[in-house]
């Protein structure tokens, strides 16, 4: 290439300005997506544990039955009656939950377990156990 | 009475020389966890080479000669499918239509997730359905009757040793549900080094969040790490869990940036090592390390 070195030097230098924008605007973009990320979200809140009128119904007597919730034990029923009613006091998110009940059934006959949970906002989810002497399962609601 | 001793031992004599010159049926796998398949429903009447070690990362493999050459004499091909061995015409090729593939994966319905790309709308195949204590039951399936194909003599020993193997998988599936059950359904939400957990995710109630695609050799672009540090934090997820096979790198700055802890190693490109090494131990192992952490 022929031409002042002065002017040669100053294409140059023009050049690299017209480069510098497009990567100027990329690195900033870049900056505000990292920056976002940083700055702290509005995080959603735990929900708040209510009240949930349960009805056990048993459909022959059992010895004893347990209902859990996240690892801990809500409910402990020793020689129950063919019908109870209980409440309790948990958390219920927009996922549901799944209680995990046992019950060990008198004799070696099969038996069920009919479950009645009322949701805080007041729908009301039927759910069935069947088996024979010793029965655990995980029930989820809804 | 002689001669009913003579019949006892002609009897006795047979059975034994047909044992001995049953050849075991060759099978060649392409994935720890159906090489374990292999053997828990063939047992001692079949010879397992698994190409794929336990804690080897399926997506990067790539059979050497010496695989093709072991491929070549098999007499059944185990694939996991749903397009993770790309490989296949190679080993189609070794066997020269002798060996029967069978297609484990394709015998059960697949989820879909975005692709590579990040088209819209473009969906791929998710291959790792492994992570579904459901789906492996249906695989023992699968297996049993390709073996049986194989040997229709064997159909007894093969249903047997299918059915504890299936027993064993449904203890597994109610201690899974038992465990996860400790967990709040709103607190089931992985961050995981990449897309191997949605059969899992489906079965069990949780939300994945990836950091990368479905094959571990994806990398996040700086804005897909914004995003998902944004979910963490607005989602409070407490734990993020790094994989076997993929460099933790990027889910330890996530944790430097919200707070939320490493929560451990998962196997779930397929059978790992230790405790993992077989599939109930290996499924164990990442339902403990995920409901321990965000408990």
């Amino acid at each position: 290439m022929r031409g002042s070195p002065l002017i040669r030097a100053l294409l140059l230098l023009l050049g690299l300005l017209a480069l510098s924008w497009p990567l100027r605007l990329l690195l900033q973009r870049e900056a505000a997506q990292v920056e976002a990320a940083r700055a702290p979200a509005t995080v959603l809140e735990a929900a708040a544990p209510s009240r949930l009128p349960l009805m056990l119904t048993f459909s022959q007597k059992a010895l004893r039955a347990e209902i859990r919730y996240a690892g801990k034990s809500l409910w402990n029923l020793d020689h129950p009656g063919l019908h109870e009613a209980g409440e309790l006091q948990i958390p219920f998110p927009k996922e549901g939950v799944e209680l995990v009940v046992s019950v060990e059934f008198e004799g070696e006959a099969q038996g069920a377990l009919r479950l009645q949970l009322t949701a805080p906002d007041g729908n009301e989810y039927d759910r069935s156990l069947w088996g024979a002497s010793t029965v655990e399962a995980v029930i989820p609601f809804p | 009475m002689k001669r009913g001793l003579f019949f006892s031992l002609t009897l006795f004599w047979s059975c034994f020389a047909t044992g001995l010159a049953v050849e075991p049926i060759r099978v060649s796998t392409f994935s720890s966890v159906l090489t374990e398949l292999a053997e828990r429903v063939g047992g001692p009447l079949v010879a397992v080479t698994g190409h794929v070690a336990a804690g080897a990362d399926p997506h990067e493999f790539e059979p050497k000669p010496s695989d093709l050459k072991v491929v070549s004499k098999a007499d059944l091909v185990l694939l996991s499918a749903k397009h993770l061995e790309g490989y296949v015409g190679k080993l189609r090729e070794a066997t020269e239509g002798k060996a029967r593939f069978v297609e484990v994966g394709a015998q059960m319905p697949s989820l879909w997730q975005g692709g590579e790309s990040g088209r819209v709308g473009e969906k791929v195949e998710d291959p790792h359905w492994w992570n579904s204590v459901g789906n492996m039951r249906r695989a023992v399936a699968v297996v049993r009757d390709a073996l049986t194909e194989a040997r229709p003599e064997q159909k007894a020993a093969f249903g047997v040793n299918a059915r504890a193997y299936d027993m064993e998988l449904l203890e597994l599936d109610k201690w899974v549900k038992s465990k996860v059950a400790e967990l709040p359904r709103d607190k089931r939400k992985l961050v995981t080094s990449h897309d191997a957990l949605q059969y899992f995710a489906k079965d069990y109630g949780f939300t994945v969040y990836p950091v990368s695609g479905l094959t571990s050799a994806e990398q996040p672009s700086s804005r897909e790490v914004a995003d998902l540090l944004k979910v963490i934090k607005k989602q409070r997820v407490k734990a993020v869990f790094a994989e076997d096979t993929v460099n933790p790198k990027v889910l330890q700055q996530m944790t430097a940036e919200t707070g939320a802890v490493l929560g451990g190693q998962l196997w779930v490109d397929g059978l790992g090592t230790g405790e993992a090494a077989n599939y109930p131990g290996m499924f164990r192992h990442n339902v403990i390390t995920v409901v321990e952490a965000l408990k």
